[in-house]
């Protein structure tokens, strides 16, 4: 039975949100990443505004880069915990036309409707309906592919951005694809892309007229991979987020950080917002682990395995803190901290626990701090001692 | 110091020690074991300052003295030796020299001085107990503790002693079990605290041909005295938690199957459970009960009847495998009785047969069902 696949996209979704709430920054060039430091600063683009990509802007492009190309452009870090907010609205609306969202990122997602759409008139109307839900409730566009394959929808959505809506209708596959260039296809990146080009091969259709046996000699087992995408075949299923292995956050620092009590001021942070957003997707998790990168660019992971499945912020902080604390001594100074809960359970196959009805007062908090967020959005409400200058932060 | 000892009673004495030596440690002074000589009595003492056992053995002594000694090579030594008798000398530097007929063994000792003081225990009363039962009982409580560090005062054993009862108790959250043993001299003690697991492990390695143990407990420590071995433990510190809350007194389905054929089917089907959360589910109906597993990851199922005595309405109630085949383990009579309430209340386990003086009850809660 041929699928139904949505591939929902924000529209530059950070800056989308900074010109949401700052009407002053709207039609202008926005930048979300870290500070440019006037052309001096570390890292990256992580989004930017459509004004912005007038410049040559886009993400992840060095900061230093973006500044020389658009010096009066709005710069600002981001403010992760609204995204998440409207990133967690955007999921619960998902939700509504199908169970089976698999959540790619903060601002993307998969839905198979094969099995609902005819509730709503086709799958052309349930991405007309999420699109006007989306721009109603969230103030924000979204564009959308819908084509029979997780691949072609994820192509479908990103050719009529912003506030797309492209179909690609059974059997119109390779004739869609056909005049594509051939660096849209998943897994051509720069060295497939030359070799492709080459051959004289510019278009998808091009591909797709080649044999499987031609192609399998020129790349391997890719060949294979690149003659099925160039027909339009793509058989993985939409997999509804439980099927997600592990949650993680982690940051990376403006500058290397030395002193072991702001870093761990910083896992106490992250340990906040990982476990409130557990709780918010009603996840728990068995092994919590401390990743840990040096300005070497070492990188270190340590992990713990409970009995219990966990979601508390105490606890996980807790473990991370005392993770970390296991390096000892620090030698180098530390550039990215990152924790991550995985062995995860929903609350189906939870173990029931003998004295769950004793919360403990940190739970208790957790719960207060969650519903005053709920309430009144992410940033309401804090815990004293995470009172510090903000960091970049990015969610996995 | 100086003696003669024959190598059977020293190896004795020294694996009944060893256990508490710790294996890493960031104190390098309790990888020894201290050998103190009175006379002809040699006591040798371990610690890992949280637990310490000291024992004696009968030595032909020639000079008074103490040293600490490295556990692990001297242990290993004295195990592969064969039984003949051995000569320790001790001189003033801590130079320690073993003298046998096959030939002589030196190593390096550390000052008593840098061994840990056991404090002794106020004179407090003491209670006589049964040697076996109480290791029984030991061993039907240690396998539900918790070896969860977040959650220290899961780590041990609940002991309580009334006038005419003992009682141990040992949850992880999870199970839980509660023996109470009234078949103890009766005393006026009323006393209660939290015994670590290793203290409880070490007790019932050393159990063998015992008969007594006398048992102390003050708010800090608890102490066994067997003959010949003293073990020290403080306690854990922290609330037990509120057990008798949690038994539940309206549990009104009772089913009795036979234990042997319930384990052995749970052991079956639970090849087929999720190998993260073993889940398994029992489903009981009139005259039988279906145990099933499912792993929806790799397809695997798996399913067995057995015959039960139970009549009323069916209830369904998924367990984690492993705990509650640990449950049936720790009984020993041929019937058990599950007493049920729904699938996401505790269940009662009960031996069918009682033995005299002695009540178990043990707990497990259930996992959620996927279908709720």
């Amino acid at each position: 039975m041929p699928r139904a696949i949505l591939h929902v996209d924000m529209d530059a979704f950070f800056a989308a949100v900074e010109q949401l709430d700052n009407p002053s920054y709207r039609g202008k060039p926005v930048i979300v990443g870290s500070d440019p430091k006037g052309g001096a600063g570390r890292g990256v683009v992580a989004t930017c505004s459509y004004e912005a990509r007038k410049y040559g802007i886009h993400s992840a492009l060095p900061i230093s880069q973006a500044y020389k190309r658009c010096p009066h452009g709005i710069y600002v870090r981001g403010r992760h915990s609204r995204y998440s907010e409207l990133s967690g609205k955007m999921t619960s609306i998902l939700g509504e036309f199908t169970p089976l969202v698999q959540k790619i990122s903060i601002d993307e997602a998969f839905l198979d409707v094969t099995a609902s759409m005819h509730l709503f008139g086709g799958a052309l109307e349930v991405a007309k309906l999420l699109k006007l839900r989306i721009h109603q409730e969230l103030h924000l566009t979204a564009s959308v592919g819908v084509a029979p394959n997780k691949f072609l929808a994820k192509i479908a959505s990103d050719l009529k951005k912003p506030d797309g809506l492209v179909v690609v209708k059974e059997g119109k596959e390779k004739e869609f694809l056909k005049d594509l260039h051939i660096s849209r296809l998943w897994g051509v990146g720069k060295k497939t892309e030359e070799a492709l080009l080459n051959r004289g091969i510019e278009k998808v259709g091009q591909i797709a007229e080649r044999s499987q046996v031609e192609l399998n000699r020129d790349f391997g087992k890719h060949g294979n991979a690149l003659w099925r995408l160039s027909q339009g075949l793509d058989d993985r299923p939409v997999e509804a987020n439980e099927g997600r292995k592990s949650i993680s956050q982690e940051t990376t620092f403006d500058e290397d950080i030395a002193d072991p009590e702001k870093v761990e001021k910083v896992l106490f942070r992250l340990a906040e917002s990982l476990s409130r957003t557990m709780r918010q997707e009603k996840v728990k998790g068995r092994t919590i682990t401390l990743k840990i990168r040096f300005e070497d660019f070492t990188t270190h992971t340590r992990s713990r395995t409970f009995a219990d499945f966990i979601d508390s912020t105490q606890i996980i902080k807790g473990v991370a803190i005392s993770l970390f604390r296991r390096f000892g001594e620090l030698e180098q100074k530390v550039r990215l901290v990152g924790i991550g809960v995985s062995q995860l359970s929903c609350s189906v196959g939870e173990q029931l626990g003998l004295f769950d009805q004793e919360a403990p007062l940190n739970t208790k908090l957790s719960n207060l701090l969650d519903s005053l967020r709920d309430k009144f959005g992410e940033g309401a409400v804090g815990r004293a001692a995470m009172l510090e200058k903000r960091t970049t932060k990015r969610s996995e | 110091m100086k003696f003669k000892v024959n190598r059977k009673e020293i190896h004795q004495a020294v694996q009944n020690i060893i256990g508490v030596v710790p294996v890493k440690t960031t104190i390098p002074i309790l990888a020894n074991i201290l050998f103190d000589l009175q006379g002809n009595v040699l006591t040798l003492t371990g610690t890992d300052l949280e637990v310490s056992i000291s024992t004696q053995v009968d030595v032909q002594g020639e000079h008074d003295g103490s040293v600490a000694i490295p556990a692990k090579m001297f242990f290993e030594i004295v195990r592969e030796l064969p039984n003949i008798p051995i000569e320790l000398l001790c001189d003033d530097e801590n130079k320690i020299s073993l003298n046998t007929e096959k030939g002589f063994y030196r190593l390096s000792g550390e000052t008593k001085d840098d061994f840990p003081r056991i404090k002794k225990t106020e004179d407090h009363e003491s209670v006589t107990v049964d040697a076996n039962q109480f290791d029984s009982m030991i061993a039907k409580t240690l396998f539900a503790v918790s070896s969860d560090e977040l959650r220290t005062t899961l780590m041990g054993v609940f002991a309580k002693i009334t006038a005419n009862q003992i009682r141990l108790v040992a949850t992880d959250g999870h199970r839980l079990v509660k023996i109470v043993n009234t078949n103890f001299v009766s005393s006026n003690l009323d006393r209660e605290a939290i015994v670590p697991t290793k203290a409880l492990n070490l007790l019932s390695k050393n159990l063998q041909g015992c008969e007594k143990i006398d048992l102390t407990m003050s708010d800090e420590h608890t102490v066994f005295e067997l003959a010949g071995t003293t073990i020290f433990s403080k306690n854990i510190e922290g609330q037990f938690p509120n057990y008798e809350r949690v038994i539940p007194q309206d549990n009104d389905k009772s089913v009795i199957v036979n234990r042997e054929l319930l384990s052995s089917s749970v052991k079956r089907v639970s090849i087929f459970s999720n190998s993260i959360t073993h889940q398994i589910r029992l489903s009981i109906s009139d005259g039988q009960l279906a145990i099933q597993s499912e792993d929806i990851e790799f397809g695997g199922e798996a399913r067995e009847k057995i015959d039960a005595d139970y009549s009323g309405d069916s209830i369904d109630i998924g367990y984690n495998a492993l705990y509650l085949l640990d449950i049936l383990k720790h009984l020993d009579s041929e019937e058990v009785e599950l007493v049920l309430k729904d699938s996401s209340s505790a269940g009662i386990v009960y031996p069918q047969a009682k033995k005299e003086g002695e009540d178990i009850l043990m707990l497990l809660m259930p996992i959620r069902l996927n279908d709720e």
